[in-house]
């Protein structure tokens, strides 16, 4: 009996001690070479909202590598038209979807290797066009989308969504640097994504993700919310407003 | 000093808004029409989504009506049963109206279609207003206080249920005044406007209503109309900013005012030219970015 007892024993740990040995060797030591964090991780849209600016700050620990810091706003499926004339008036003809298009994008590097090797930017979506990288969802009759794509790019960029880039990212010394990413009044709302990466002999060798609440506050944020999430009481109370200031002008008003 | 739309999700700057509220409401108040044709192509000019314009104007038409049928009401020249019976078409007339608005919408036309629907009425209704009012100056008369009523085409007198009108001293099909509402109920919802110059005349030439209570009676079905579009919108649609319809019934409020106080030193035909060129100046313009070739021949739409 303690025969058998013992045999499982040695069973139980031989089966657990690959797997706990395995465990040791992958788990790397948690020093990260590369740490960014946000001034604010919350951009309040208020009433008088006319912009803001994302603070990103950040720390290697090695000064032999670089930095690439990418911002995507909410991701949204967007359609680009194409219009053309039918009986004279230019009207939405062909349209291509393109498939989780971020709202906003906005990128920065240290300049350095990152470009040199071409693998890197695909690899990051680092770049406007290598952002969009098989977002285009084809139809059978259309043949090129990069027209529409160029489109889409132009209308974001004419509306600083797609801030022209990149910026170079300022090292206040060998190791600390700062950068910004400006925000335009018409910035969608939403959670917003700062990727980071850090690139090392021509490979990306750590990467990270923040998060950035950029959401309406006070009125704004009730009407918003009231409006998608309790759209009947919204709309009752909104004609009851209207019907109460209709009558309100209908008491002080001029007779002629 | 820039503002945030909530809804529209976008900054506007709230003097043009204001400002925009009160020369319609002046408009309204000089000639005695609604101005809801006015006010949602201006605010597309101005960069506001189309549906939001016209989501958030089915509100600013149930506010300018109720002060609207109240002069009305207290003299008591509003027929309340026929309002109901066309208030009964103009739900269904919204109801198919979000219906038609939410079609177009998905298949990405919804600019296209409201844009044409605007050419077209406000069209037709400056070269009417145009022309009716170069003639009365050219023969200087006054508009005909009394109007020919059209005999009752037979097919209207022939249609069923009868219903008896006292107020209007009418013996007519429900479905004469319910067709009427219907209308309106589809303009609300797909352009924003009220409709009362369809309905008016039609009440007039169609129906045969007393044309002292036509204007109330339109005004009381409007308010009705208007604000159960507003809650399809608003629940349909989430197109409804209250925050922009505010702003806009603020500046209508002075506006009015102002209009009402010039209305009494205007000669009735030379300022209806005036509205009717500013008709058709904002019909043009619709029709000039329907037409000539736009430099950005591609339109992005976020779903």
């Amino acid at each position: 009996m303690r025969v058998i007892v013992s045999l499982i024993y040695l069973l139980l740990i031989s089966a657990l001690w690959p797997v706990k040995a395995r465990a040791q060797e992958e788990t790397p030591p948690p020093r990260k070479v590369l740490s960014i964090e946000l001034a604010f991780d919350h951009i309040d849209v208020t009433s008088g909202f006319s912009g803001a600016h994302i603070e990103v700050f950040g720390h290697r620990r090695d000064k032999f590598t670089d930095v690439a810091v990418i911002v995507k706003g909410p991701e949204e499926d967007v359609i680009v038209w194409k219009k053309a004339q039918l009986f004279g008036a230019w009207i939405n003809r062909y349209g291509i979807k393109f498939r989780k298009v971020p709202l906003y994008y906005a990128y920065t590097h240290s300049d350095g290797e990152v470009f040199e090797n071409r693998d890197i930017p695909q690899e990051a979506g680092l770049g406007v066009d290598e952002m969009m990288l098989g977002k285009a969802v084809m139809k059978s009759d259309d043949t090129n989308a990069s027209s529409y794509q160029a489109a889409l790019i132009k209308t974001m960029r004419a509306k600083d969504l797609f801030p022209e880039g990149p910026e170079k990212i300022r090292f206040i010394n060998d190791y600390f640097f700062r950068t910004r990413f400006a925000l335009p009044t018409n910035a969608p709302t939403g959670i917003y994504k700062i990727h980071s990466f850090l690139i090392k002999d021509g490979k990306i060798v750590e990467r990270d993700t923040d998060l950035l609440k950029v959401e309406q506050v006070g009125l704004n944020a009730f009407v918003y919310n009231s409006a998608h999430n309790s759209a009947p009481l919204y709309a009752f109370v909104s004609i009851l407003l209207s019907l109460a200031s209709g009558w309100f002008v209908g008491i002080i008003r001029v007779r002629p | 000093m820039q503002i945030y739309l909530p809804i529209a999700e976008m900054s506007v700057p709230i003097e043009s808004i204001v400002a925009l509220g009160a020369f319609v409401g002046f408009v309204s108040g000089v000639f005695g029409v609604g101005g809801g044709f006015l006010t949602t192509p201006l605010l597309i000019f101005m960069g506001i989504p189309a549906p939001i314009a016209v989501g958030t104007q089915s509100c600013q038409l149930a506010a300018a009506g109720t002060s609207g049928m109240m002069g009305y009401w207290r003299r008591g020249n509003v027929d309340f049963l026929i309002g109901s019976v066309m208030l009964a078409g103009g739900i269904i007339g919204s109801i198919v109206g979000i219906f038609f608005f939410r079609l177009f919408q998905y298949i990405g036309q919804i600019d296209l279609v409201i844009s044409l629907l605007y050419i077209t009425l406000l069209g037709s209704i400056g070269l009417m207003m145009l022309f009716e009012s170069f003639f009365s100056i050219m023969k200087k008369k006054t508009v005909k206080s009394e109007f020919n009523r059209l005999k009752s085409p037979s097919l209207i007198a022939r249609l069923p249920y009868k219903m008896r009108f006292a107020r209007s001293k009418l013996y007519v099909s429900v479905f004469v005044p319910a067709g009427i509402g219907f209308i309106s109920g589809f303009l609300v919802t797909t352009m924003g406007v009220g409709g009362g110059f369809l309905l008016v005349p039609a009440m007039i030439y169609i129906l045969g209503m007393p044309t002292l209570l036509v204007a109330g009676t339109s005004l009381f079905q409007i308010i009705f109309t208007s604000a159960f579009a507003a809650v399809m919108h608003a629940s349909v649609n989430q197109t409804v900013d209250i925050i922009l319809a505010a702003w806009l019934i603020a500046g209508g409020v002075v506006g009015v005012q102002l209009g009402i106080l010039v209305s009494r030193r205007v000669t009735g035909a030379r300022a209806r030219v005036l509205l009717a060129l500013l008709v058709l100046g904002v019909c043009l313009q619709l029709a000039v970015q329907l037409f000539v070739q736009p430099s950005n021949i591609f339109e992005i739409v976020v779903k």
